[in-house]
């Protein structure tokens, strides 16, 4: 199974739509082998599992990209020009890139969108590509780590149990103490050229029903990630949707119910590639288990610590990844998980899932930085340029990741 | 629930037809196609 992954890796040069039919083609290959024909349901009922992750990435998506093409990306961007204090801005721009990435909990958006808009005003003010790059770069692979949606903890989370869906829930306060380091050391160490490279621009009118929606989203979501222990609101899903469908009629001047359709289709060809990941991630965990791989995993790693298998697993991810891209360290953070089961804490879980949000910038081949360059149109750049500029960013996530992998007994209080 | 689903199912279903009639790359669709069958044996798991 791990051959069939590897072997698409390397024949699509890590392309992330290409390696859910590779997965998917792995598990079917893995039901085979083991003699067991097509077991169909495995096949199908892996997926369940993140099902519901789905459903609050595919409606996030929708939302972020309709704000998008509202414009109020942009507006909001040039009021972040006008920002006088250095650090104030550097923040302010790195959580701008970071925001669609937070809420659909992949990095594609956020590069295509907020990272175009400002990769766009930092190379217009002087900024060199590399560090525009690195920016970007940068800016999303801390987005994806923040909550609410961080599709690398949704993946790590579906080894800490058996029930289909897999709960993704309590992990709002842990990633964010993920992603705090690396977001305070990233907006210090890129400040003077934010600050120097994006000036006052031009100005652009701010919708204010379109503002009133994202703020109500984002207060949603907060109240649905702190209180959900007292409030319940319907779940993210809910709220992106209804958020959708207001953002629709808000615009029903802008866009003709043809026009509302294709922009709509183009939100979902934008998370069709992570989402499918998932799911056929899902087949083959369900059909690694059916064929007994994780029974006989578990019986390897019965006298070995927890925590050593987790660390382990987790580097093993950065090497892999580096080659041959999300895939096979995807299946890994999910078996990093196992052997703490049903007992894991989202905190230990949140750790494990750092060495894949980190995978995706090192990834030589289809990962972030490839998308940043395509989307900035910046040619030439060699991804180790673009990997100098953000390696801190990276770093942190990961030195965070090993810290709560290591005291996440102690870091439980963070499970909301 | 179910009919959750099933106009989820709908929307996947257009969308492939959509992307089918603008030719787009076969990678598109096949992961349309992942997302719109687990969606659609969901909906029919559910009693």
């Amino acid at each position: 199974m791990l051959g069939v992954s590897a072997i698409g890796s390397i024949v699509t040069r890590n392309d992330r739509k290409w390696a859910a039919a590779f997965l998917l083609a792995a598990a079917v290959a893995g039901s085979f082998a083991s003699g067991m024909g097509i077991r169909f349901r495995e096949i199908v009922e892996g997926p369940f599992g993140f099902i519901d992750s789905a459903l609050s990435v595919c409606s996030a998506s929708i939302l972020m990209y309709l704000l998008f093409r509202t414009g109020l990306l942009e507006a909001l961007f040039s009021r972040i020009c006008r920002i006088g204090n250095r650090t104030l801005k550097s923040f302010s721009v790195l959580l701008f890139i970071a925001l669609p990435a937070m809420f659909t909990g992949f990095a594609g958006l956020s590069i295509v969108t907020t990272g175009a808009i400002a990769g766009k005003a930092l190379r217009k003010g002087g900024a060199s590509d590399a560090r525009t790059a690195g920016i970007v770069a940068s800016g999303s692979l801390i987005g994806m780590v923040l909550p609410p949606n961080c599709i690398p903890a949704m993946i790590a989370s579906n080894g800490a149990g058996s029930v289909l869906p897999t709960p993704y829930v309590g992990f709002f306060l842990p990633l964010i103490v993920l992603a705090l380091p690396a977001l305070i050391a990233s907006a210090f160490l890129f400040s003077k050229t934010i600050f120097l490279a994006i000036s006052d621009g031009c100005e652009a009118p701010l919708s204010k029903p379109n503002l009133i929606v994202l703020a109500a989203v984002m207060a949603a979501t907060l109240v649905e990630g702190l209180f959900s222990s007292y409030v319940y609101i319907g779940g993210n899903a809910l709220a992106f949707t209804a958020a959708s469908i207001i953002v629709l009629i808000i615009n029903r001047k802008i866009w003709s119910p043809r026009q509302a359709l294709d922009e709509v289709t183009d939100a979902l060809l934008q998370c069709i590639g992570p989402v499918a990941l998932m799911l056929a991630l899902g087949s083959f965990i369900e059909v690694s288990s059916m064929t007994g791989v994780r029974g006989l995993y578990s019986l390897w790693i019965l006298p070995m610590s927890t925590q050593s298998v987790m660390l382990a697993l987790m580097a093993a991810s950065l090497a892999i990844g580096f080659f041959l891209g999300e895939p096979i360290p995807a299946v890994l953070a999910a078996y990093a998980v196992f052997p703490i089961g049903w007992l894991a804490n989202d905190v230990i879980v949140a750790g494990v899932a750092s060495a894949l949000a980190v995978v995706s910038l090192l990834s030589w081949k289809g990962g972030i930085t490839e998308s940043v360059c395509k989307a900035l149109s910046i040619q030439g750049l060699a991804h180790v340029q673009v990997l100098k500029q953000s390696w801190l960013t990276a770093a942190l996530i990961l030195a965070m990741g090993i810290v709560m992998v290591v005291f996440g007994n102690s870091l439980e209080f963070l499970v909301l | 629930m179910q009919v959750v689903y099933y106009i989820i199912i709908s929307i996947f279903s257009l969308l492939l037809a959509y992307c089918m009639l603008k030719k787009r790359p076969m990678k598109d669709l096949i992961c349309i196609a992942i997302m719109l069958v687990t969606f659609a044996l969901r909906a029919l798991h559910i009693k």
